[in-house]
């Protein structure tokens, strides 16, 4: 009995998230509050999701005891991530373009979930708890950044939940129906979110081409026209009687 | 209906599927964007809906499960890391030529390897491997700065390339015992005539 219960937890977990998530998203768009969009159209990205799902199946790989720091670790980096939110955006600032994608938050949780996946299990328990920290603060850096409330802790508390959420099905579902190729099929995957991470993050710091500009002739440019004539007359002096002196 | 009578609709279908198959267009679809690449859905479409690019992702699961052993998984785990320095070259803008002779001439190479049932020690294996990853990602990098969202274009394309990845392993896999692998070797000589195809201007 116990053990049927650990092996279905991860799934029945997975399926009532999802279920709440589908009851969400099918409340009318004028009657969902400004958290309700925010998971449904901010937190519910493949972005975000990626190097949770990622972070979930690495700790599947190692021993119980070290998921359970992997996922203080998180905890732990998602609090660092909103402590120190200002001094990540000073710092991150200087990269181009950094601004227009999330400084970078998306690629730097997809390589250090990546890393996590491609080495050698042997390797994964000790990675997994940094890593975990950095996906842990970027995710907090993200939510901080996406969050449409403006200093509202609510938002903050269900990111992180829905992204602990995340985090602990995919480790509970991979522990429980474990395969022995699982670890060779998680390290192609991590290949794939280094290749997406670096692609992004690459394509991020160059700058877009911008479109060239129609030749002059070809535009038609309204003849310039004051539309508040009385502002570049000069002042009239008032009188002490109240009549205008012209200048 | 007699056997002749269906022996002359099977012609007739095959004939039917040949012409439909001339029919298709002899451009390198896998890097031609039209009108800007947008989000995930344009970039997970992206190679699957370009012939030569799924050609050589499907040949290159379908040669990591023919030779066997670790190179089932560290043929697809190099492909899309070292995709990634050509993805970075194409991104900056870096000059390299005969991308699209590379790409060609990538299917026939891995298709003829496929054919002959080459089983080069595994560091060549990668090194050709990564030549060829490195044309495949100059193509796609070249066009990730003009993507609307370069983040889902650049997770949709990368899955992609794995399920086709996967796919090949699959599909290697099982016709590896059949006929002593010969369907697959049989594969392999279709993938190089198809990349002949794309030599063709």
């Amino acid at each position: 009995m116990n053990s049927s219960a650990t092996c279905w937890a991860g799934p029945i977990l997975g399926l009532a998230g999802a279920v709440a998530i589908v009851l969400a998203a099918l409340e009318p768009l004028g009657n969902q509050d400004l958290v309700t969009w925010w998971v449904l159209h901010r937190a519910m990205t493949a972005g975000n999701a990626l190097p949770l799902i990622g972070l979930g199946a690495a700790m599947a790989f190692v021993r119980w005891w070290q998921a359970g720091f992997g996922i203080a670790a998180f905890a732990a980096g998602a609090a660092f991530g909103f402590r120190t939110h200002s001094s990540f955006i000073a710092f991150m600032a200087f990269a181009p373009n950094a601004a227009d994608h999330l400084f970078l938050t998306e690629p730097i949780s997809l390589l250090a979930a990546g890393l996590l996946l491609i080495v050698p299990v042997s390797l994964t328990r000790w990675l997994v708890t940094p890593s975990a920290f950095v996906i842990g603060a970027m995710l907090a850096n993200k939510i901080a950044l996406t969050d449409p409330t403006l200093d509202g802790w609510r938002v903050s508390f269900i990111g992180v939940g829905l992204g602990l959420w995340a985090v602990v099905t995919t480790f509970l579902s991979i522990r429980a129906f474990y395969k022995a190729w699982l670890p060779i099929g998680f390290r192609i995957v991590g290949s794939w979110f280094i290749a997406i991470g670096l692609l992004y993050g690459g394509s991020s710091l160059v700058a877009r081409p911008t479109l060239p500009s129609l030749p002059d002739d070809n535009l038609a440019v309204p003849a310039q026209r004051n539309e508040f004539p009385q502002i570049d007359e000069p002042r009239r002096r008032l009188r002490p009687d109240g009549f205008s002196v012209e200048p | 209906m007699t056997s002749d009578q269906t022996r002359n609709r099977r012609t007739t279908i095959l004939l039917i599927s040949l012409f439909g198959l001339l029919a298709a267009p002899g451009v390198a679809n896998a890097h031609v964007i039209q009108a800007g690449a947008s989000g995930f859905q344009s970039g997970f479409v992206h190679p699957l809906t370009g012939p030569d690019h799924f050609l050589a992702m499907f040949a290159v699961g379908l040669w990591g499960a023919q030779m066997g052993g670790r190179s089932i998984w560290t043929l697809p785990v190099t492909f899309p890391l070292i995709m990634v320095i050509g993805g970075i070259m194409g991104i900056l803008g870096i000059p390299l030529v005969g991308i699209e002779l590379g790409i060609a001439l990538s299917i026939i190479a891995l298709g003829l390897a496929i054919a002959f049932a080459w089983k080069p020690p595994e560091w060549v294996a990668l090194l050709l491997i990564s030549v060829f990853a490195i044309c495949h990602g100059y193509a796609h990098g070249s066009e990730l700065p003009r993507a609307a969202d370069p983040a889902d274009f650049a997770i949709g394309f990368v899955i992609a390339t794995g399920f086709i990845h996967l796919f090949g392993i699959g599909v290697g896999l099982a016709l590896h015992k059949p006929y002593q692998g010969r369907i697959a070797r049989i594969l392999g000589g279709l993938i190089a005539l198809g990349g002949c195809y794309f030599l063709v201007p």
